[in-house]
């Protein structure tokens, strides 16, 4: 649980970067990891990591492929199979908050991101007996996304 | 059929629902709306307990015999009894699946698409530009009773 008013940084963090970081607040003694890591980054330290705007553009154009080529099927597997929403899973935790957004806007007609979101995050949030109640699976996904800092 | 001049074909598909995720072709074939029936390797979907949660013609034939349903002969219009197309695509996997109407027309869900109506089983066979989500051919044909309504069995 984040304390009241922390901020949260949604981004690959490597040992590499660690050290760095680390090394950083000895110096100018931040108080956290967190403080640290903005204050990197407002000196132009680029972390191992594709610039945020990469990642959505990525999510955007990828989704709109694979809609398009999967609109009429019916085999979650086939929809899921397809090389842009494999690639969109290959993106891992960045793409996260992009899926949610594209799942938080289709509210009435959520898109089939499960396979992904379960892929990426390991996590199962749907109950059993909500199973294939796309609009409930959305729902569930999204508390999800809240409880844990992605939305 | 109607056919252009050059022997292309008109297909004779009416539109009956807006488009929605919230079923697909096999949920609606079983006369439900409320999910998207798949036998998933994740288990994100609805699948009727007691079948097989495998892609095969054998396990969704099982799903539709919970409602009633068994083999039959052909696709004709048959007095009394309410049929359903299931088909096989390229991959030779399970596909789509129809549901006969008493007018003889067949109504299908087309993916996260609209409800639509045709008038025979090849029609849909090869809708989209993609030929890797093609419906294919009808695998087998089901029908039960019109007097059955079986509800769906639970998730297992």
């Amino acid at each position: 649980m984040a304390k009241p008013g922390a901020r949260v940084l949604n981004m690959h963090v490597n040992e590499k970067l660690l050290a760095r970081v680390d090394k950083y607040r000895f110096r100018r003694m931040h108080a956290s990891r967190t403080e640290a890591i903005e204050a990197l980054l407002e000196k132009g330290l680029r972390a191992d990591r594709r610039p945020e705007n990469e990642v959505a553009q990525s999510v955007l154009s990828l989704s709109r492929r694979w809609r398009e080529d999967t609109r009429l099927a019916s085999s979650v597997t086939a929809i899921a199979m397809h090389p842009a929403y494999q690639e969109m899973i290959g993106l891992g935790a960045e793409a996260l908050p992009h899926i949610f957004g594209e799942l938080a806007a289709e509210s009435d007609n959520p898109g089939q991101w499960f396979w992904a979101l379960r892929a990426i995050t390991g996590a199962d949030p749907v109950p059993a007996d909500k199973k294939g109640m796309v609009r409930e699976m959305a729902k569930a996904w999204l508390a999800w996304a809240a409880e844990n800092g992605y939305r | 059929m109607a056919r252009l001049g050059g022997g292309e074909r008109i297909p004779l598909i009416y539109y009956r629902s807006p488009a929605t995720t919230e079923y697909n072709c096999i949920a609606w074939a079983a006369g439900e709306i409320a999910r998207w029936w798949w036998p998933d390797g994740m288990n994100e979907y609805y699948w009727p307990a007691g079948a097989p949660r495998e892609e095969t013609l054998a396990a969704f034939i099982a799903a539709y015999s919970s409602l009633g349903y068994a083999p039959c002969a052909n696709a004709d219009l048959e007095e009394g009894h309410e049929k359903v197309a299931l088909y096989v695509g390229p991959a030779g996997g399970p596909t789509h699946a129809a549901r006969q109407l008493a007018s003889g027309l067949w109504t299908s869900k087309l993916g996260c698409m609209e409800d639509v109506e045709h008038d025979s089983t090849g029609e849909i066979s090869a809708l989209g530009a993609n030929p890797i989500y093609h419906y294919g051919e009808v695998g087998a044909i089901l029908r039960r009773r019109a007097a059955e309504t079986t509800a769906p069995p639970p998730t297992e």
